[in-house]
């Protein structure tokens, strides 16, 4: 290489260098340095560095509160999966003027704010909330059910609020499906369950994988709406994070669940790409 | 022949919207038969081709293969196995499992598919490429791969939609013969949709040309080349010369075509749709390869050489023979008399009775 083109090469990678330095070395770095010291009595913080927050959070109250999070985000990226799937292929299989309109109906709600809408539901879903009047008025029950504040309204508003996370990524991986494998496979003799095992659902694994990962890491952390949703019942990392960051003015118990948070998600991403990726390594898409 | 035909289509057709691009097809394909679908673009063979596929549904007539009626069946269900234009080799499976595809999909215990795969890549010469992928594979060997994907499961008939069509010209003469040899080895009926003339003529048994989602004729390579019976069959298969021309009735009960002032008469049977007036006017189809110099005292069109071509295996000439015709073409062997001339040259030019075909 000769000088000249070394230098270009630092001039192309600069911007993102700096960009990842600015956004993600540094912030991470910092959250690292918070973890490893030490909480001051009035909720400062003081640089006594040990590995004593991560201590305790080992203790059951906290990994019984990581694995209840794992558990809900988990099955918020399966019902997203499940809902966003077909609804992805149904897109993907209109006439193209169509497909526009349907993806901006998916984008259209955030328009409004996530809040807003998560507060939306806690209305619908209260006891004497749009839901329950309906199903009185219908007859279906008596007395009002109790939805919300369960884990069941927790995963309800997670998978509202990410589903177009799923339904994005799913989408552009199955327009990308050339339609002509999939009569391939037919005019083989494959029926229309081995078509979508064999064919379509391989060919779309790399918008299966992103989908669930966009949906899978933020259901780990959107505190606000397992607050609204899921009530005191259902405090999961993300609100365990928020709270010791603001009532408990922990920041370095705080910055130590933080860390745990990132290293867990990273750990089940790569198991997860590992696992469900093409057995190939190469790219065939 | 008594033997019940492999294929019939009966008073197919098929709209798109107000678009017919099938117009009524009856077809008949007989066992181990090489039937080409040849036509232009649009003409409707693709659409044939995949109604046969079962990919889409004709809005009237029937499909029936080996004495069934699969006009209601889709794709799966129907003993026809496809080789693609695009060849749609499935990108994540390996070589091996796409050629096991079809048979994992028929239930085939594993210790046969093993065989059947390798006895398979074998025959179409790509033993020891069990484990790449189809991006690793030029275009000529996933056609092969396509090729024996389609026929490793045994389909009763083998469709074939353009395959060559991505294969440079060298590589497509040698595919020509190979897949029509492997055709007459496995007995297989193949329908083969292409708009290349001279690939139809190199491997058809029979040849359908197709014109407005119809077929405007059905015959032998030779029959369709040398006696068409349209004139868009004529242009289409090959290159001609259309004249002109108008026909009478001898007394005799001969028929006489006359063009251009030339006279010949006309060999074998006249149809009455041609004839039905006394002086009909026609036009008649001369190869330019059966255009010969006229001997002394013969009668004879007067022509100008316009221009002289080398064209390698011979020598095409332009002529002038009437000032509203086109240019008369001929195509003559290198060493030949009439391969010598220069434009200018006036020339007297004749042709054999049975060489001319007349055509509405």
């Amino acid at each position: 290489m000769t000088p000249r083109t070394r230098f270009g090469l630092v001039l192309l990678l600069a911007p993102v260098v700096l960009w990842l330095l600015a956004f993600q070395v540094i912030p991470l770095g910092l959250v690292l340095a918070v973890s490893l010291s030490t909480r001051g009595r009035y909720g400062g913080i003081v640089w006594e560095w040990g590995l004593h927050n991560y201590v305790r959070f080992l203790d059951p109250l906290y990994l019984g509160i990581l694995a209840d999070s794992l558990i809900v985000a988990g099955i918020t990226t399966i019902v997203a999966l499940a809902i966003g799937y077909p609804f992805a292929y149904y897109v993907a299989s209109r006439p193209p003027q169509w497909r526009n309109i349907l993806l901006l109906l998916v984008v259209i709600p955030f328009w409004t704010n996530m809040l807003i809408r998560t507060y939306a539901w806690a209305m619908i879903l209260r006891a004497n909330g749009f839901l329950n009047n309906l199903l009185i008025g219908l007859g279906l029950i008596d007395e009002p059910l109790q939805i919300l504040y369960t884990q069941s309204a927790a995963v309800l508003g997670l998978t509202y609020v990410l589903l177009p996370f799923m339904i994005l990524p799913l989408y552009a991986a199955i327009e990308k499906l050339d339609h002509r494998l999939v009569q391939a496979a037919q005019d083989l003799g494959a029926s229309s369950w081995h078509v979508l095992r064999q064919v379509i659902l391989p060919l779309t694994m790399p918008g299966v994988i992103a989908g669930s990962i966009m949906v899978f890491v933020p259901a780990l952390a959107l505190f606000f709406v397992t607050d609204l949703l899921g009530g005191a019942r259902s405090l999961l990392i993300g609100n365990l994070i928020h709270r010791q960051f603001t009532q408990a003015r922990d920041w370095p118990f705080g910055a130590a669940s933080s860390v745990v948070l990132t290293l867990v998600s990273l750990v089940l991403i790569f198991v997860y790409v590992r696992f469900f990726s093409p057995k190939d390594d190469e790219e065939w898409i | 022949m008594g033997e019940r035909p492999k294929v019939v289509l009966r008073g197919l057709t098929k709209e798109f919207g107000s678009v017919k691009a099938v117009a009524g097809i009856d077809l008949e394909i007989r066992r181990g038969e090489f039937l080409t679908l040849l036509g232009p673009s649009g003409c409707g063979k693709t659409t044939t081709l995949m109604i046969l596929a079962g990919f889409e549904q004709p809005t009237s007539g029937e499909v029936w293969i080996d004495g069934n009626d699969v006009t209601a069946a889709p794709p799966n269900r129907r003993p026809v196995n496809t080789v693609f234009q695009s060849y749609a080799l499935f990108p994540h499976m390996t070589v091996f499992e796409n050629l096991a595809f079809p048979l994992r999909m028929q239930r085939t215990p594993k210790s046969e598919l093993r065989r059947r795969v390798e006895e398979h890549l074998h025959l179409v010469q790509l033993s020891g490429y069990e484990e790449r992928y189809p991006r690793q594979l030029s275009g000529g060997q996933q056609q092969r791969v396509a090729l024996a994907r389609a026929i490793i499961a045994r389909p009763e008939v083998l469709l074939l939609d353009e395959p060559l069509g991505a294969l440079d010209l060298r590589l497509r003469r040698d595919m020509q013969v190979e897949l029509k040899s492997l055709q007459r080895r496995l007995g297989m009926a193949f329908v083969y949709v292409t708009h290349d003339q001279e690939e139809a003529l190199t491997m058809s048994d029979r040849i359908a040309v197709m014109q407005n989602g119809r077929i405007e004729q059905i015959g032998t390579g030779a029959e369709v080349y040398e006696r068409p019976s349209t004139r868009f069959v004529a242009e289409f298969i090959g290159e001609t010369n259309l004249l002109p021309a108008s026909v009478r009735k001898e007394p005799s009960g001969q028929h006489i075509a006359s063009v251009l002032g030339l006279t010949r008469p006309v060999s074998g049977d006249v149809a009455s749709s041609v004839v039905s007036s006394v002086d009909a006017y026609v036009y008649v189809s001369v190869r330019p390869e059966r255009i010969r110099q006229a001997e002394v005292g013969e009668p004879a069109l007067v022509g100008r050489v316009l221009d002289r071509i080398y064209v390698g295996s011979g020598v095409k000439v332009l002529a002038e023979v009437a000032k509203d015709c086109a240019p008369l073409r001929m195509l003559c062997a290198p060493h030949s008399p009439l391969a010598v001339v220069s434009p200018g040259d006036e020339l007297r030019l004749t042709w054999d009775a049975d060489d001319m075909v007349l055509l509405t």
